[in-house]
């Protein structure tokens, strides 16, 4: 079997169009009996999912010949991640699959690794990764999920869709389908879509058309399957010999044999062919249960990433991917956990949490790279595994008549941003602190419009404790922490203080006011605090440590 | 400290205080600048402005000896108030909670950003002003320790002149969001659409106690009006009932409610956790 790139199949002979074929009149045979399932189904594929799922998660390789090969055997003799591979399974390896520039220089399935070594030395060999194709699989059943609630994986590289559900949401069985394709084209998973009623037939409609989508109408499929090539069953070379001998060529042809000299002559497999050719599902729809965490992973095999910028250019093709799959089902990360494989063993775990569901790549990008330049990696990274838990993207509802409100997303983007920039503990809604001290800094996290986990403050500030606002107060810029003074008393009222290196005079005095409170804290505050007024005319705040029998200057008038 | 029965505008003398002040007056007469005006909550000065802080420009206030912090604070108050997000960059770290929120400020709607040097504290502003929804971006870059301006030097690619602050002035600009830069230097010279010099001067002793003090308002430039005003504001101390953290605190955890915390003022009151007079 020659095997090409999905997209090279795409631009070739086959034209990327939904088709439907009208019904047409049917073997009159009695023999000839239809499937009994009205469900309307979608079979998904993308072809060559071994090469598709590698080509999603090493964007560099789109574009160059690349072969997959069983057996573990690379070779790779380009530049780049992949070419630090050694050949690991000497000559016994062969080609899987192949992609359409490998195509090209004569590169097919089953072809020795050495042989498509001399066939194109250029070759970019690489064995199938289980990472990628366990990525790509949650990626495509997430597709399924964001279309309809009932998908079943149909194993690596294929779903099932229920249909039943979405007929009012697209234009048509042949919309839903194209939908479907173009989604998963986003995703760099090129993809055949069938759409008939049973899985059988949606199956054989997706086979046939190659790339691209075909719906069968309900009530068409005797003639659709009638004119199928016996091919698209597959049989074994054994059975399609003998097939071919009695001159049966076709589906139609097939299903008109009695089912009795059928299993006479050839047996348990005949009789699954025909039960096949007769559009008979040999297992029933079973349905998934959606994934509830998305979850992206590169694994780097015998390289590793010593240095932080080609580790944040693979974190970002990670969280690229992510994001994409997020964005697919219509929803946003609240936060992501990456997990760094260490070389030669460990792992060190990270969590970034967003303010709000993010969608956006290079807010989640600035927030890793500020996590990574600040905690670099203890050793070298040898694989990424990033885990997104979704939520749903938040809007608010603005009031008519108060000012406008930042929106949640782009608020949580700036506010990631600025974590980044200053630091985590540094950003945030400005609260009381339990501490009396004025110099006590308390805040907590800013909270978002609309975001039910985040208090959010009435339109109008509660009035119990806020003077009116014509009477504006006399506020002090407050030191942190405060700064020690030397201070001369007459009694226990200041007289004068050095402050900036000059001696002052203190002209007005009010106090003290005496601040206890905490006595059982490792850090009670026992301190009397002054108003002065020096002589140069500056109004301070201070106050005499009993604890530690000290003057400090803690807050400026103005 | 007792309670100031004075309200603002009026002077200690309970004369009222903008009658008596013409430079006042004739500030109210000056052309408002295009776009639309953010109340600063300090009535006179509203009044002299023609509504308040120009939105989409940058006002500067400049503060050579302090006096700028209550009218920062008085401007948070009242556009929080109204239900405004605002955002305060503060690498100094100066803002008093506790006296933002007697002023009327509702803190949950102020983003405080407390950047570790100036030029932190620009970029902040810069992605504040890339976001939208706020009203009012406050970067206080008075008073700084030196160390706080030879920082941005180590920046790399980072440098405070006119094309920085031109940018920051076209980003509010797109945003609506008025940019008010409080500094005790001509920091952002030409660029403003406001310039205010504040002065704090003559505090006020009655009976031994310090009530308050005037500020004195200076508009250096105003874009699209000439000439300009000096003026004083009397700032009141006012002494408001004391928050339900400061009035109710628990006290030890195995000991709720026993001990009771008295406020600013509340001479009164006596035992452990207590604030009162003693002089």
């Amino acid at each position: 079997m020659t095997s090409r790139h999905p997209r090279a199949v795409a631009r070739g002979n086959t034209a990327r169009t939904a088709e439907s074929i009208g019904d047409a009149p049917g073997p009159a045979d009695g023999q000839f009996r239809m499937p009994t399932s009205s469900a309307r189904l979608a079979y998904v594929e993308v072809p060559d999912f071994p090469l598709a799922a590698v080509l999603r998660a090493y964007p560099e390789l789109r574009g160059r010949p690349l072969a997959i090969v069983s057996g573990g055997g690379t070779q790779a003799v380009s530049q780049g991640p992949v070419a630090q591979r050694g050949d690991r399974a000497g000559g016994h390896a062969h080609v899987i699959c192949a992609s359409a520039e490998a195509g090209a220089g004569g590169i097919v399935a089953g072809l020795g690794a050495a042989r498509a070594r001399q066939r194109m030395p250029d070759l970019i060999l690489q064995p199938p990764s289980l990472d990628a194709e366990r990525c790509a699989q949650a990626a495509m059943l997430e597709v399924g999920f964001a279309f309809s609630p009932k998908v079943e994986d149909a194993g690596p590289g294929a779903l099932y869709l229920d249909l039943g559900s979405t007929s009012g949401l697209y234009p048509g069985e042949a919309g839903v389908a194209t939908a479907l394709d173009t989604t998963l084209e986003r995703l760099h998973l090129p993809c055949r879509v069938g759409v008939a009623s049973g899985k059988t037939i949606a199956r054989l409609a997706a086979r046939e058309v190659g790339m691209g989508v075909k719906v069968v109408p309900p009530g068409s499929e005797r003639s659709f399957l009638a004119a199928l090539p016996l091919a698209l069953l597959e049989p074994s070379p054994q059975m399609s010999e003998r097939l071919q001998g009695w001159g049966i060529r076709t589906l139609g042809e097939l299903s008109a044999l009695s089912p009795t000299a059928v299993a006479r002559r050839l047996g348990a497999d005949g009789m699954r062919l025909l039960r096949l050719a007769t559009g008979a599902d040999d297992q029933p729809f079973v349905s998934a249960v959606p994934p509830p965490l998305y979850e992206e992973a590169v694994s780097f095999d015998d390289w590793t990433v010593s240095t932080l910028e080609p580790l944040l250019v693979a974190l970002g093709q990670v969280a690229e991917r992510l994001l994409e799959r997020v964005r697919t089902a219509g929803l946003a990360l609240l936060a992501v956990t990456v997990t760094l494989k260490l070389d030669p063993r460990g792992n060190d775990v990270r969590h970034l949490e967003f303010a709000a569901p993010l969608a956006q790549l290079k807010a989640i990008m600035d927030l890793a790279r500020h996590e990574l330049y600040l905690r670099p990696p203890p050793a070298a990274v040898a694989g990424i595994r990033a885990v997104g838990i979704p939520a749903v993207p938040q809007a608010v509802q603005g009031h008519l008549f108060a000012p406008p409100e930042p929106t949640p997303e782009r608020l949580a983007v700036t506010l990631a941003r600025l974590h980044a920039l200053v630091g985590e503990d540094r950003v945030g809604a400005p609260a009381i602190p339990a501490d009396k001290r004025p110099a006590a800094i308390a805040s907590r996290p800013f909270p978002l419009p609309g975001v039910s986990s985040s208090p959010r403050m009435p339109a109008v500030a509660p009035r119990a404790f806020v003077p009116e606002l014509s009477q504006p107060i006399l506020v002090a810029r407050v030191l942190r922490p405060p700064r020690v003074i030397r201070v001369r008393t007459v009694g226990d009222r200041p007289c004068a203080l050095i402050l900036d290196g000059q001696s002052q005079t203190v002209r007005s005095v009010a106090g003290p006011w005496r601040l206890r409170d905490g006595w059982w804290a490792p850090d009670p505050v026992d301190r009397d605090d002054y108003d002065v007024e020096l002589a140069d005319g500056r109004l301070i705040r201070i106050y005499f440590d009993r604890q530690l029998s000290a003057w400090f200057l803690d807050g400026i008038y103005g | 400290m007792p309670r100031l029965s004075a309200a603002s505008g009026s002077d200690p003398a309970g004369v009222p205080l903008l009658s008596a002040i013409s430079g006042l007056q004739r500030g109210s007469t000056l052309a408002s600048p295009d776009g639309q005006l953010l109340p600063t909550g300090l009535a006179a000065l509203d009044r002299a402005l023609g509504g308040g802080l120009p939105t989409g420009r940058l006002t500067e206030v400049q503060a050579p000896g302090g006096g700028h912090g209550s009218l920062l604070v008085s401007l948070a108050a009242r556009a929080t108030s109204r239900g405004g997000t605002i955002a305060w960059i503060d690498p100094g770290g100066f803002l008093d909670i506790r006296a933002a929120q007697r002023a009327g400020a509702v803190l949950e709607r102020i983003l405080w950003v407390r950047p570790q040097n100036v030029a932190q504290a620009v970029r902040a502003v810069d992605l504040i002003l890339g976001a939208d929804g706020f009203e009012l971006a406050i970067l206080d870059l008075a008073s700084l320790p030196a160390g706080a301006w030879r920082a941005q030097l180590r920046e790399p690619g980072f440098r405070l002149d006119g094309a920085a602050w031109n940018r920051l002035v076209r980003r509010a600009q797109l945003q609506d969001i008025a940019l008010v830069v409080a500094s005790d230097r001509d920091l952002v010279p030409g660029v403003s659409a406001l310039t205010l010099q504040v002065q704090l001067a003559a505090p006020i002793w009655r009976e031994g106690e310090f009530e308050g003090a005037s500020l004195e308002v200076s508009v250096l430039r105003r874009r699209g009006a000439s000439g300009g005003f000096s003026g004083r504001f009397w700032l009141s101390l006012v002494n408001p009932p004391d928050p339900p953290d400061l009035r109710d605190h628990p006290g030890p955890p195995d000991s709720p409610g026993l001990f009771e915390t008295g406020g600013r003022g509340d001479s009164a009151a006596g035992g452990i956790g207590e604030r009162r007079v003693i002089g």
